[in-house]
């Protein structure tokens, strides 16, 4: 005689819950094949699953005329079983992942043609998330990542719709299972069982499964999302024996400067479009805002100068910026007379160096003193001037003439020997490719070096023979990347075309440096500036002319005269009409996006370690605390915090219109409402607050005993069908209790009773007293009279009603 | 009744089981191979689980749950319980909240015997209340206690079952199964109805102490018409009266089965029960006469009294609780209802046993001069054979 019983899905109408299942169920088994589809780089299952999958739903599902058996379902497991151990033998190491992940995809397709029940279900579930976790050994394209998602939420459904399903089948399953017995006994109910179902209004099932399910699982699915990423981010990785990321994936490169550069190496590189800096003109005689005309204006950040196995570092094989210069100084000395400058203000981000960018020449005249290292041409913030905030500088330049950017500038000095160096190690020249090619396109214009220079810029930049490109570039393993570049694999990006033109430049003796920055940026006509992306990042050359072969721009410059010139070369070839025709039409700012999106794939997914984490998680964190806490212990810093106020309210806000501007009331009545929502929210959750203690309270036992003799006179009462309804406080109870015992002539003298209990319930329950002892006694004396009365009147009922 | 909540628990199914294993599986390859990316689905596998087991127990927490059920039913009759659940969140659905409820049958203390009907809502949208039922046969008479009531739910992913445990005192009489009376019943009481006339002429028109009223029934005379209230009702009352001419039927229920009964002891206790019920019920409905009840068995009762539904509901919650016994307490029992009974009453006695009126077992009776007098008009039915089915056919 057991009425609960676990049924089976055989014999009963499709519910909608379990129509939608299948649906779902057909999706994800298809979302998780092409996962791993994807890891094993193979397209026939995946495609296979996807028409498994829609076939079954039709077919088996739907139709019914597609079911396999028993017999022939474990024959094909069989089947795939042999498979699977002939593909262990035949392949090793991960292609026995391989052949255990083909195994789940085969049992897969046996499952989606069976008919359907909890339990294939269920398998069908954990063989899809077996396959994904298989998948996420072996995938590492970001179409993982993309996929992933999608496959967690359609996941989330279907499990829920599988709970759905379970429970409904569970509860109304129970008449399938009765059986039939042969012999049949006298009594026609002995050979039953007490059996029940539970079953639902009609529609009630269906109705809950609309918009709202799928809403609520969506938002399960946005909170398990953001689980995962703290999670992710958040978990320290253990282990020391190497990085955290699956053998294969490669380092992820992105353009954007850095203080030296390194060729040759392996991987994609990818735009990176973080904002570097706001770069603004203007005249500095009219303080107009100044437009660049012809080629993008170049903001040099630093220069290099030694090349060895594949590494362009600063002056003297170091990058010790000392000793640092002070270069209001220094432009003071060197600063023009009779040329018209154009002021240059740039904000630039916080950046994890101090490196400052300007085109050239640039005089600094006022403001903060900026530093200056003549090791490395750069120019640096201020000491006192942290990098981990924006900063603000201004400088004069005359690096324009009619809006036109200028291709020489003087030079503060002769080039160093580095200058001319070429690597060559054990005295044998690693470039002869090079030498050579540069002997011949320019040998013969070694008197005339700003030809000669020209010439091979125009070499490599013009003739077509080379190519700009950021794709993977595998160089020949015995060569040095430039010499490749040169002679072999003719294409890479700007750092291959400058580094063949600087050593070019050198091996016919005109002295060179690398130079690297940003060239150019997107104008913003409505603010007036160039905002320049790390994905502008460039590199050039400049080339040393004496101050006997100047270009005739500089011909009249005193120091130009006096200390030489550097001219500007930019071997790099344009972009193609082609990729400027996707920028027109918003392509490039999609690929941008993708190659972001790439970017955080590799490096902040496949390659987070624990170094990588400390860096772009704990440190920041841990930073942002410390400011936190010291603004508010730090006289300066509550300073801070006072200006910061003084600026949003005065600045943002508009209360520095004053409070009868537009900008004034609308930030008066913003801030009404905020502080009538925060007034809202606070006492919402005081009262919030206040309820769960009241609850918590009710279940502390000390309470609940003290009114003890309460329950027991409603039970009392209770079970003489005087019960008290949701309605009713107790002291209406009590009133109707002692009408009802008034009428009989054998209750009549406990009517006050309930009366005199409830009173002292009231006096405990709300009044907070302890009861007396003698009060006690007398209201547990009071109830044993009102039950032998009850009992009477019961029994003398009774007796009547015989 | 509003249902008062006892306790919560939550529990690992058997699917949370299968997933923390392979998501232990998981954290254990991206923890040894070092695979992020198996570390994002290990995440993912986690946050689903952590948000299932906030929002599962946060689902019963906030749910009132009230249970209706009627009074009584007979075996076998299709019961509907209905149970009607109350969302107090104000924002968060539930769905797919099942209820288990237990329903065990007093006297038992075996675990077995207790049943535990399930119902389901698939739905319950914030502050709103919806209704389920749960339907299905007792087939076994007695007084059956309902509850505690179990309610849980395993939405959303299933890993985690949270129970919300509510105490119920509900009670319900199943009533011995009722069959239908045969033609031949009719004539032996018709039979004895003609004899008994014969012998207690009338003593007036209206004879005997007003009873109550009546609906006019075809045969009804003209003079029983209670014309003030068949002019208030607008349709014909007649007065009903207790005939000093007691038509009164003496049952006496025999229920006697041996210390090990078999299955036809056993079917002949219920069979037995059922009649005296089905006869119990067909008097009381006509009304009209007295009726007098009596059982032998663990407990032996007698019930008497004018038949009415008021005398119906407490014989047949007798008979629901009725037990057989092994001990012979069909003298004693038949002693005492002689002594009650009156003047032209039937006595009928149905037993599990052969029962003969030459039965040695009523030589004393026979002997009585009081007692004997009944001997002419007593019936015996034995429901340990099919000859029952002569009066009584049960389906």
């Amino acid at each position: 005689m057991n009425g609960h019983a676990r049924p089976a899905a055989h014999g009963r109408r499709t519910t909608r819950a379990e129509r939608l299942l299948q649906v779902s169920i057909a999706a994800l088994t298809s979302l998780g094949t092409l996962l791993l589809g994807m890891g094993e780089r193979e397209v026939t299952l995946p495609v296979l699953a996807v028409i498994v999958a829609v076939s079954s739903v039709y077919l088996t599902d739907v139709k019914g005329w597609l079911q396999l058996n028993t017999f022939v379902a474990n024959v094909a497991g069989i089947i795939a079983g042999a498979v699977t151990v002939r593909d262990w033998n035949t392949y090793a190491a991960e292609g026995h992942l391989l052949a255990l992940a083909n195994l789940l995809i085969y049992l897969q397709f046996v499952l989606l043609y069976r008919k359907k029940s909890l339990r294939n279900y269920w398998l069908l579930l954990l063989l899809s998330l077996l396959q994904v976790a298989v998948a996420a050994a072996l995938n590492m394209s970001i179409s993982f990542g993309i996929l992933l998602p999608a496959y967690m939420l359609v996941g989330l459904v279907t499990i829920a719709l599988f709970v759905v399903h379970r429970e409904e089948a569970e509860v109304a399953g129970v008449e399938s299972k009765r059986k039939p017995t042969a012999a049949r006994r006298r009594w026609p109910l002995a050979d039953e069982r007490s059996v029940f179902e539970g079953r639902q209004a009609a529609g009630a099932a269906e109705r809950g499964l609309g918009w709202r399910f799928f809403r609520h699982i969506a938002w399960l699915g946005a909170a398990t999302m953001l689980f995962a990423v703290v999670w992710f981010l958040g978990l320290p990785r253990p282990g020391k024996k190497g990085p955290w990321r699956p053998s294969g994936v490669i380092g992820y490169t992105a353009v954007g400067f850095s203080e030296s550069v390194t060729l040759g190496q392996l991987g994609e590189v990818y735009e990176n479009p973080e904002e570097v800096m706001r770069v603004s003109f203007y005249d500095d005689a009219t303080n107009e805002p100044y437009r660049i005309g012809g080629d993008s204006p170049l903001f040099r950040g630093s220069v290099l100068y030694r090349y060895e196995q594949r590494h362009w570092k600063p002056l003297n094989n170091s990058l010790m910026l000392k000793p640092l210069g002070n270069f209001r100084a220094l432009s003071q000395q060197s600063l023009p007379t009779n040329e018209p400058f154009v002021r240059e203000k740039v904000v630039i981000r916080a950046r994890e160096d101090s490196v400052l960018f300007t085109v050239l020449p640039a005089y600094d005249v006022d403001g903060p003193e900026l530093r200056y290292s003549r090791n490395s041409g750069q120019l640096l913030r201020p000491e006192q001037q942290s990098d981990d905030e924006n900063f603000t500088y201004s400088l004069l330049t005359t690096a324009f003439r009619d809006h036109i950017p200028r291709t020489a500038f003087p030079a503060d000095g002769e080039p160093p020997d580095d200058a001319l160096q070429i690597p060559k190690p054990g005295g044998i020249s690693m470039l002869p490719g090079l030498q050579a090619l540069a002997e011949d396109v320019a040998g013969d214009l070694k008197a005339l070096p700003e030809q000669a220079a020209r010439m091979l810029e125009g070499y490599l930049r013009d003739t077509g023979r080379y190519q700009y490109s950021l794709r993977p570039a595998r160089r020949t393993a015995n060569l040095d990347p430039v010499e490749d570049f040169v002679t072999v694999n003719k294409f890479g990006h700007c750092e291959y075309f400058a580094s063949a033109l600087t050593l070019m430049l050198r091996s016919i003796g005109i002295p060179a440096r690398l130079a690297i920055g940003f060239k150019g940026g997107e104008y913003s006509p409505g603010g007036k500036y160039y905002q320049v992306r790390e994905l502008h990042a460039h590199a050039w050359v400049e080339a040393y002319l004496r101050p006997n072969a100047l270009p005739a721009s500089l011909a009249t410059n005193a120091v130009a005269q006096q200390k030489g010139a550097w001219l500007i070369l930019d071997p790099t070839p344009h972009r193609s009409e082609d990729d400027e025709t996707a920028d027109t039409f918003g392509i490039g700012a999609l690929k941008r996006l993708l190659d972001l999106t790439q970017l955080v794939w590799t490096n902040y997914v496949l390659g987070m370690d624990s170094q990588r984490q400390h860096e772009a998680i704990y440190q920041p964190l841990l930073e942002r605390l410390e400011d936190a806490l010291q603004s508010l212990t730090d006289e300066e810093g509550r300073q801070q915090i006072r200006q910061w106020l003084v600026d949003f309210f005065g600045e943002r806000l508009g209360l520095s219109h004053g409070l009868f501007s537009w900008q004034g009331l609308l930030a008066v009545v913003s801030g009404f409402l905020l502080l009538l929502g925060t007034w809202k929210t606070i006492r919402w959750t005081v009262r919030l607050v206040r309820r769960w203690f009241v609850r918590r309270l009710a279940w502390v036992p000390h309470t609940r005993r003290r009114v003890e003799f309460y329950e027991q006179f409603e039970a009392l009462l209770g079970r003489y069908n005087m019960l008290r309804t949701s309605n009713q406080t107790q002291r209406e109870f009590a009133l109707a209790a002692s009408g009802h015992l008034a009428e009989s002539p054998l209750t009549k003298h406990v009517g006050p009773v309930p009366r005199r209990i409830v009173d002292a319930y009231y006096r405990v329950r709300f009044g907070e007293r302890v009861l007396a002892a003698d009060e006690s006694q007398s209201i547990q004396a009071s109830l044993g009279e009102l039950a032998a009365a009850l009992a009477a009147r019961a029994a003398a009922g009774k007796v009547d009603h015989r | 009744m509003t249902l008062k909540r006892r306790r919560y628990s939550t529990s690992l199914t058997f699917e949370g089981c299968c997933f923390v294993i392979i998501a232990g599986f998981i954290l254990a390859g991206a923890i040894t191979r070092q695979i992020n990316l198996l570390m994002v689905l290990f995440g993912l596998l986690a946050g689903a689980f952590v948000a299932h087991g906030l929002l599962v127990r946060s689902i019963v927490r906030r749910i009132q749950v009230k249970r209706r059920l009627p009074k009584s039913i007979s075996a076998g009759e299709l019961l509907v319980v209905e149970l009607s659940a109350t969302n107090q969140r104000r924002w968060l659905g539930a769905w797919a909240v099942a209820a288990t409820d237990t329903l065990r049958r007093e006297g038992t203390t075996t675990g077995k015997r207790t049943l535990r009907p399930r119902a389901l809502w698939s739905h319950l949208p914030p502050g709103e209340t919806c209704t389920t039922t749960y339907r299905g046969r007792i087939v076994q008479r007695g007084r059956y206690q309902f509850g505690p009531l179990q309610v849980s739910s395993r939405f959303p992913f299933g890993f985690l079952r949270s129970r919300a445990m509510f105490d119920a005192n509900d009670s319900l009489i199943v009533y011995p199964r009722l069959g239908q009376l045969t033609a031949a019943w009719r004539r032996w009481q018709e039979g004895l109805e003609t004899g008994s006339g014969r012998n207690s002429p009338r003593q007036g028109l209206l004879e005997g102490d007003f009873y109550g009223l009546r609906d006019w029934r075809s045969g009804d005379s003209r003079r029983w018409l209670h014309w003030r209230t068949s002019a208030r009702r607008q349709t014909p009352v007649v007065r009903q009266f207790e005939q000093q001419r007691d038509r009164g039927l003496a049952i006496l229920l025999d229920l006697w089965q041996p210390e090990q009964p078999g299955e036809d002891e056993l079917d002949a206790v219920e069979i037995a029960t059922s009649l005296a019920a089905t006869i119990a019920t067909e008097l009381c409905r006509a009304g009209g006469r007295r009726l007098l009840v009596a059982s032998t068995g663990r407990r032996p009762w007698i019930i008497e009294g004018p038949a009415s539904m008021a005398l119906l509901d407490e014989i047949m919650a007798s008979l629901a609780t009725s037990e057989a016994a092994s001990h012979d307490y069909l003298s004693n029992s038949l002693s005492e209802l002689l002594d009650r009974v009156r003047r032209s009453t039937q006595v009928m006695i149905i037993g599990t046993r052969s029962l003969e009126v030459s039965d040695h077992r009523f030589d004393s009776f026979r002997n009585d001069s009081r007692h004997k007098k009944w001997f002419s008009r007593l019936k015996t039915v034995d429901t340990s054979n099919n000859s029952y089915r002569e009066l009584f056919q049960i389906a």
